[in-house]
């Protein structure tokens, strides 16, 4: 039974899924907020198409439970969510304007009220001369667009969208992200997927960044970036902070070294030992970016005890 | 549930739409008829064509023997003769021809046909055969100069005299060299050796031929040759041509078919069973032709099911790799997505179906007349009530049941292979073995046509790959019980091919890469999607 009214759209609990002896998402518990932009991300194979799979309902998690719009069973509640999967392909022979009914009505829409929608929308995605038009007509940036269209025409809820940016020009993003931004400000909650860090430092809420199956990462993006990254240009070479305590990795170029700081660690302490052991011309500690943190949870370093050193 | 359902039909509707608005689906469907009208126009044409103007082959015969050849040559002859007159017997000749026809013609009314033939072949069988010394005294004399002089008219008012298809080489002179050298030039069809004590032994009896396979020249002068060693056996036993006629003289039966007898009062007050001429009919070639309607049936059956679950497989194939299937699966079932697409590959089918009923049956209904005029045969075998046989409710009614079955069990199977592939070569590749199986009814058509109630029929039924195809054709001859049996079989079989397809597609349409062979499907059917 669904009431559509609790604070959180979904619910992951212990979620997990094998293929084989493969995991694929290993025990994945979150929760996503009513009304936010919840990215997934993490590297490729990670596990994200996986979980969000299981969030529309194509695939079962192997054990663990997943609740969506406060239903148990996500097939309670499909005409609700609207997906947009990674790959995104089109019926080629059909007319643009016939796809999108098409998905209307399978999502219970009758038939005037979808061509109705669907000719709204063309207009609102300026695409209203391609209506009549077949789909194999279409470049892949309209292509997309009409897919989005698809997913959105009955007015969904909860929109489950996997890399909704890629292949998209500058504009075509603008427009998506601010469809995106619109269906928010309407107490929909969108889930998105994203290889551009940037996008989801500045679309989304919050995020969870996953990593081989597993939630590396979870939570506000506030509190995801708090942690420090000190910048120092000095006089000595990368060996000067071998051995130091609270330094996750470092990075340097020429004279300037980037340091990820753990942030339990206590940095004035540590800003004291650097400075005994070089000459310190200019200091700068400021907040992790997204990126920065998908390089250093994904890139190999994880969160290791010793600091990686690269020179 | 009515939601579901909904699903399924929109999912058809789209499909069925796709397929039947494409310019190639309607030429398509539109050919197939036409390509089939013309090829039995061409091939009724060709028949005619064959009829009229068949090539006349040239043999020779190389006789080692006491006159064997001879005997032979005289026995075609008469053969000839007989065939001429027997003809002239039962038809007037026209106005233009010789007098001397007209006079044969009458002589055939008061004389018997071989008494005549004999008074001929008196003048034919002569071995010097100078006809230049006939003065035409008697009918016979006149007959045989008239004979000698009118090949080209004999052939047209009698075509199955032997030189409207066979000639012999009359030329003494050639040897066995030049008679090779003829074959080889196509000059000659063969050469018969007829070794000196043929008439006791085929040792040394030869025909010498080009073209092996073509045996109708060495079949026809073999039975010459038999009926003439017979009769000179009979000779020589003192037995005369007529009694060797009569001792040859073979059994044989008319097929006639059964019919329900009227039920008027004499046949229900009588006692004793009606005679045959009141249950029986006799067999028009038409209602032979006729009584094959199931297996075209069946073939047909099979044509469809088969071009429609390949059309499914490749769908499958094709959303899988264009990614659709996961908006798809995002808003249906995969069982309903599958179901919608085995309605609307259905539904395509039975317009193609449709479509052809109606452009046959047009100008048969309209234009049935003028059919008949330019073709004799289209209006024998509409009055021959074959037509009733073909579209009768049975077989109909049959036809509709065992598609829906047929096409469920291979279109489930298919959409299920298709599933785990991803491209069509792939596909076409795992469907291998399943097409092989699906030749099999195909092959042993017509011996189960032959005996609709055997065992091979009855075992092959309950082969739930072959049931559809082989029930379409045997089912005029299956009991009722047989007939329930193997229905409910046939739908729990399809109903289970459905589970498995189901379960294999709900996984395999997600899956990046095939699974391998059996194992592969296996491990699929075993786990959740």
């Amino acid at each position: 039974m669904t009431n559509n009214n609790s604070t959180h759209s979904v619910t992951f609990e212990q979620t997990r899924k094998k293929f084989g002896s493969l995991v694929a998402l290993d025990k994945l518990s979150l929760q996503i907020q009513r009304g936010s932009v919840y990215g997934f991300i993490g590297p490729n194979g990670a596990g994200k198409t996986t979980a969000m799979r299981i969030l529309v309902g194509i695939s079962k998690p192997t054990s663990g439970t997943i609740k969506v719009l406060d239903a148990d069973d996500v097939k309670d509640v499909r005409h609700l969510i609207g997906y947009l999967p990674e790959e995104k392909g089109l019926y080629k022979r059909m007319r643009v304007i016939d796809y999108i009914v098409y998905f209307g009505r399978l999502n219970g829409m009758r038939k005037r009220d979808a061509v109705a929608k669907a000719k709204a929308m063309l207009c609102e995605f300026q695409l209203k001369d391609w209506e009549k038009e077949k789909c194999q007509a279409l470049s892949k940036g309209m292509g997309q667009k009409v897919q989005l269209m698809a997913t959105l025409i009955h007015d969904p809820i909860l929109m489950v969208l996997d890399e909704p940016f890629s292949g998209l020009d500058p504009v075509n993003v603008e427009v998506v992200r601010s469809i995106i931004l619109n269906k928010v400000k309407e107490n929909s909650t969108v889930i998105l997927s994203t290889h551009i860090m940037e996008q989801a430092e500045t679309l989304c809420d919050a995020v969870v960044l996953i990593n081989k199956g597993k939630a590396v990462l979870e939570g506000p993006i506030e509190d995801i970036r708090k942690g420090d990254v000190v910048s120092v240009d000095h006089d000595g070479d990368v060996s000067v902070f071998e051995d130091l305590q609270g330094i996750v990795s470092v990075k340097q170029i020429g004279r300037s070294a980037t340091l990820q700081v753990d942030p339990n660690y206590d940095l004035q302490s540590l800003l004291r030992t650097i400075f005994e052991r070089t000459r310190v011309t200019q200091f700068n500690a400021n907040s992790a970016s997204l990126h920065e943190i998908f390089i250093r949870e994904v890139g190999g370093s994880g969160v290791a005890s010793q600091p990686t050193v690269d020179a | 549930m009515l939601d579901r359902l909904y699903s399924v039909w929109l999912v058809a509707q789209r499909d069925w739409l796709e397929a039947t608005s494409t310019k190639m689906f309607w030429l398509g469907a539109l050919l197939m008829p036409v390509i089939t009208f013309v090829l039995a126009l061409f091939g009724m044409f060709a028949v005619a064509i064959a009829s009229t103007s068949v090539t006349v082959g040239s043999y020779y015969v190389i006789d080692q023997s006491d006159g064997l050849g001879l005997e032979i040559r005289n026995e075609i002859l008469r053969s000839d003769v007989t065939d001429f007159v027997s003809m002239l017997s039962e038809q007037t000749p026209g106005a233009d021809d010789a007098g001397v026809l007209r006079d044969v013609h009458k002589a055939t009314q008061t004389n018997s046909v071989p008494v005549l033939v004999d008074s001929i072949m008196e003048y034919l069988e002569h071995p010097q055969r100078d006809f230049s010394t006939l003065v035409g005294e008697s009918l016979a004399e006149r007959f045989v100069m008239w004979w000698t002089d009118n090949r080209d008219r004999i052939v047209e008012l009698a075509p199955s005299v032997s030189f409207a298809r066979y000639e012999e080489v009359l030329d003494p002179n050639l040897t066995e060299q030049d008679l090779i050298s003829k074959l080889k030039a196509k000059k000659l069809l063969g050469y018969f050796v007829i070794p000196e004590s043929f008439d006791s032994s085929n040792e040394n009896a030869k025909y010498v031929t080009e073209n092996i396979l073509k045996q109708d020249l060495a079949n026809w002068y073999e039975n010459f040759a038999t009926r003439v060693i017979q009769n000179n056996k009979f000779a020589e036993s003192d037995i005369s041509r007529e009694t060797a006629i009569w001792l040859l003289q073979r059994a044989s039966f008319q097929t006639s078919k059964a019919i329900v007898p009227s039920t008027d009062a004499s046949s229900r007050t009588s006692t004793t069973p009606s005679s045959t001429t009141e249950t029986t009919k006799e067999v028009t070639v038409w209602e032979a032709v006729g009584e094959f309607a199931p297996a075209v049936y069946q073939y047909i059956l099979w044509f469809l099911v088969f071009i429609g679950a390949t059309i499914l497989m490749t769908n499958t194939v094709e959303e899988k790799s264009t990614k659709l299937v996961e908006v798809l699966l995002s808003d249906l079932d995969s069982v309903q997505l599958m179901d919608g697409k085995l309605l609307g590959s259905a539904l395509t089918l039975l317009t193609v179906v449709g479509l052809w009923i109606f452009l046959i049956s047009l100008p048969i209904t309209l234009g049935s007349s003028a059919i008949v005029v330019f073709l004799p045969q289209v209006g024998e075998f509409l009055e021959s009530g074959a037509l009733s046989l073909i579209f009768n409710p049975l077989y109909v009614i049959n036809f509709v049941i065992f598609f829906v079955l047929g096409f469920a069990f291979y279109g489930y199977s298919l959409s299920a292979l298709g599933s785990v592939c991803s491209n069509i070569r792939e596909a076409q590749i795992m469907a291998t073995p399943i097409n092989i199986v699906a030749i099999v009814p195909l092959v042993l058509m017509i011996p189960i046509a032959l005996d609709k109630s055997g065992s091979l029929a009855t075992i092959m039924s309950y082969i739930p790959p072959f049931t559809p195809f082989v029930m379409m054709n045997i089912v005029a001859e299956v009991s009722w019980f047989n007939y329930l049996l193997v229905l409910a079989w046939m739908t729990a079989c399809t109903l289970s091919v459905r589970w498995f397809a189901k379960k294999i597609y709900t996984r395999g349409i997600l899956l990046e890469n095939k699974p391998a062979g059996i194992k592969g499907l296996v491990r699929l059917v075993g786990s959740t999607n």
